[in-house]
């Protein structure tokens, strides 16, 4: 579903990705671990074309990501670092818009359940998104993936700054999309939530991609040891 | 695109700006078209005023004539005696003025440096230097307070406040991010996004414009459409503009930057630019040399008065009188015709030296006005005002041709030795003016006005390509 394949991104004479392979198959969630500047964001940023790669290829579904910026998006949702939505509006409205640049029309009813479904509270669903938390703002994003009816998501720290709860029916949700046949690609620090939701880990340090294996293959302790160990 | 424009639209109306916008500009239009308003109503009562004493003096000497002829009344001394062609062609002069049009009350242009009435006389300087009371003929810019002041330079830094940070303001909060990642063109996005607003704009500015002229009583016809049409191009124009302008992904401060530069430029120096050169590559000459010389040759000429007419004569060989025992009761204006004649000619090269200049600063300011929006809008809005240049210019060339029509049935019938007869007042030559003859450039300036859209259109989408293409909008 999402394939990236000898992936290199230069900037003049700095390498920010130096020919990065891998895929993540449907009902996956890959999860990227590495320092601040290993290249995670990069890549996730080449998956939705907001820049171009030097060379090597980008896919989604088999298709390239470069050649397509419009198609690839279709099937695509993508919840950055701090999801920010428009405060005027309401989460149903921003959820109706948002849906709405993909082409989707629900009805009112329809928007709630999918927000029902994210996690969001009734009572706060018809108030502005200008009194959200964080958390919030992300299961609107969550909801705007169901309405999509995404195939793969991307996600850039999604866990960062939420509270242990709030990052854990975050981390539930994500199992439930992925147990739908949705393919993720996470960028994370959190080894916990890696290691617990993810189901391939991928660590990265300058650029490469320089460990990949499967959760079920290694346990907490280990996979913290693997990682200072590259880090160091 | 339905459900985004829909929610533009909620978003303008929950962010209270656009209520602020219909209050600001429905008031700043009404009190524009307030204060041109007064202007062509003190004009109006102006020409209302000369008319009446015109007609007023006309009747009495019309009476008077009657009475004279008559002889119901005792004959006044011969220089006031109204059957006297010198004294009623000099006295009972008609008015040429020149009426306010329909929308008049939008632009004053020209009309704060012109009089709008003209009493030719049978002799006086008037006839040669008339009312060419002008110093800067080319005076552009910098008007009053009027719908047409508003229009051009106002609304620009309305349209520019409500929608320079377009893109910018959704780039610094982050919503931008996820919009980029929906499967939509962010051209087409961020058109329609503007488009809603140009829509919104383009409602307030024809409803603030057509409320304010009903108020005042001017009627809706072609000329009010015209006016609408021109004004929501412009409109367009700076939309488009600010466009371009976001769509260089730049921080909502430069921006406004940018576009404060860009309306600093077209609105104002380029403008001020044509004005200047205008002045300076085509002088008008000194109106005070202009009356200088025309003094001099005044002096000159009475010194050899007698020699002049006969040269006159010579010249007019079919005014000499038939019989010549009978003294002429108006040889010495007769004479003073003739030191006239040689006046204007020794005038003359001054006189259309000022002309020619006149008309190559016009023909000047007329070619360059392409190089600016608000130019093109200042011509087109005085044009439909009937205050433009052009107006005046021919406004002057009418009083021209009917004073000369004035002095042609006095002074044949003055070398004849005759007296005006009750029965002749019918047959004087009658003023008239009519707006109809002048040239307007109304369509020239319309293509000229979509052509800066074409360019700014056609810029931005050069700035897509470069600037959103290479991601520099989002990273």
């Amino acid at each position: 579903m999402l394939e990236a394949r000898q992936l290199t991104k230069k900037y003049n004479d700095a390498t920010a990705l130096n020919a990065v392979s891998f895929t993540v198959n449907p009902g996956e969630i890959f999860c990227l671990l590495g320092a601040n500047g290993a290249g995670k964001t990069t890549t996730i940023n080449l998956f939705l074309n907001f820049i171009q790669p030097t060379s090597g290829e980008v896919l989604i579904n088999g298709v390239s990501v470069p050649a397509n910026p419009v198609e690839t998006k279709k099937h695509l949702t993508y919840i950055p670092e701090n999801l920010t939505l428009y405060p005027n509006l309401s989460g149903i409205e921003n959820l109706d818009y948002f849906a709405g640049l993909s082409g989707k029309k629900y009805s009112k009813e329809n928007l709630q359940i999918f927000l029902t479904e994210a996690g969001l509270q009734t009572e706060a669903q018809s108030k502005r998104v200008s009194t959200y938390s964080k958390g919030m703002r992300q299961k609107v994003g969550i909801a705007l993936a169901l309405a999509k009816d995404a195939k793969v998501l991307l996600l850039d720290e999604p866990t960062s700054g939420l509270d242990p709860k709030a990052s854990n029916e975050f981390s539930e949700l994500l199992t439930r999309l992925s147990k739908k046949g949705v393919a993720t690609l996470m960028a994370t620090h959190d080894l916990f939530r890696a290691k617990e939701t993810g189901t391939h880990i991928g660590i990265m340090k300058q650029g490469v991609l320089v460990e990949q294996l499967t959760t079920d293959q290694i346990n907490h302790t280990d996979l913290e040891k693997l990682y200072l160990k590259h880090m160091n | 695109m339905f459900t985004s424009s829909r929610y533009e639209w909620i978003s303008l109306l929950r962010d209270k700006w656009v209520v602020a916008l219909v209050i600001i500009f429905f008031s700043i239009t009404f009190f524009a078209v307030r204060n041109g308003h007064e202007k062509v109503q003190e004009r109006t009562q102006s020409i209302e005023e000369v008319k009446t004493a015109t007609a007023q003096a006309e009747k009495k000497y019309t009476n008077d004539i009657d009475s004279l002829s008559r002889g119901l009344k005792s004959a006044p001394e011969p220089w006031l005696d109204p059957r006297s062609l010198s004294v009623y062609g000099q006295r009972a002069g008609r008015v040429v003025a020149m009426d306010a049009e329909p929308l008049a009350l939008i632009a004053t242009g020209q009309s704060d440096l012109y009089t709008h009435t003209v009493k030719p006389k049978l002799y006086g300087e008037a006839n040669a230097l008339g009312f060419s009371e002008l110093s800067n003929p080319v005076q552009l810019m910098f008007g009053t307070f009027d719908l047409a002041f508003v229009c051009i330079y106002l609304l620009p830094l309305l349209v520019l406040a409500f929608s320079y940070n377009l893109l910018s303001a959704d780039k610094e909060s982050g919503v931008l991010r996820l919009t980029v990642s929906q499967p939509v063109s962010m051209y087409q996005w961020l058109f329609n996004k503007l488009l809603v607003r140009f829509v919104v704009l383009a409602l307030i500015i024809i409803l603030s414009i057509l409320i304010s002229l009903l108020m005042f009583g001017v009627p809706v016809e072609v000329g009010v459409m015209k006016l609408l049409v021109l004004v929501l191009i412009y409109t367009l124009f700076w939309f488009a503009v600010a466009f371009l302008i976001n769509l260089f992904g730049a921080s909502s401060g430069n921006n406004a930057i940018a576009l404060v530069s860009v309306w600093v430029v077209l609105v104002l120096l380029i403008p001020a630019f044509i004005s200047q050169s205008a002045n300076t590559l085509y002088p008008v000459p000194s109106r005070i040399n202009m009356i200088h010389q025309y003094r001099v040759a005044e002096a000159e000429s009475n010194k050899k008065a007698s020699e002049l007419l006969d040269g006159y004569l010579r010249d007019h060989p079919e005014l000499a009188s038939q019989d010549s025992t009978q003294k002429n009761q108006y040889s010495f204006w007769l004479k003073y015709f003739a030191s006239v004649e040689v006046i204007q000619a020794a005038v003359k090269p001054v006189v259309s030296e000022y002309d020619a200049a006149l008309e190559e600063q016009q023909h000047w300011v007329n070619q360059w006005r392409v190089l600016s929006p608000a130019v093109l809008m200042q011509n087109s809005l005085n044009e439909l005002a009937g205050t433009s240049t052009g107006h005046y210019q021919n406004f002057r060339k009418q009083v021209l041709v009917f004073s000369e029509a004035w002095r042609s049935y006095f002074t044949p019938r003055m070398f004849k030795n005759e007296r005006m007869q009750p029965e002749d007042i019918a047959n004087l030559p009658q003023p008239g003016y009519s707006a109809t003859q002048v040239t307007t450039h109304y369509t020239t300036d319309l293509i000229g006005l979509f052509v800066f859209v074409a360019v700014a259109l056609g810029g931005s989408v050069l700035a897509y390509r470069r600037f959103v293409h290479t991601g520099l909008v989002i990273a």
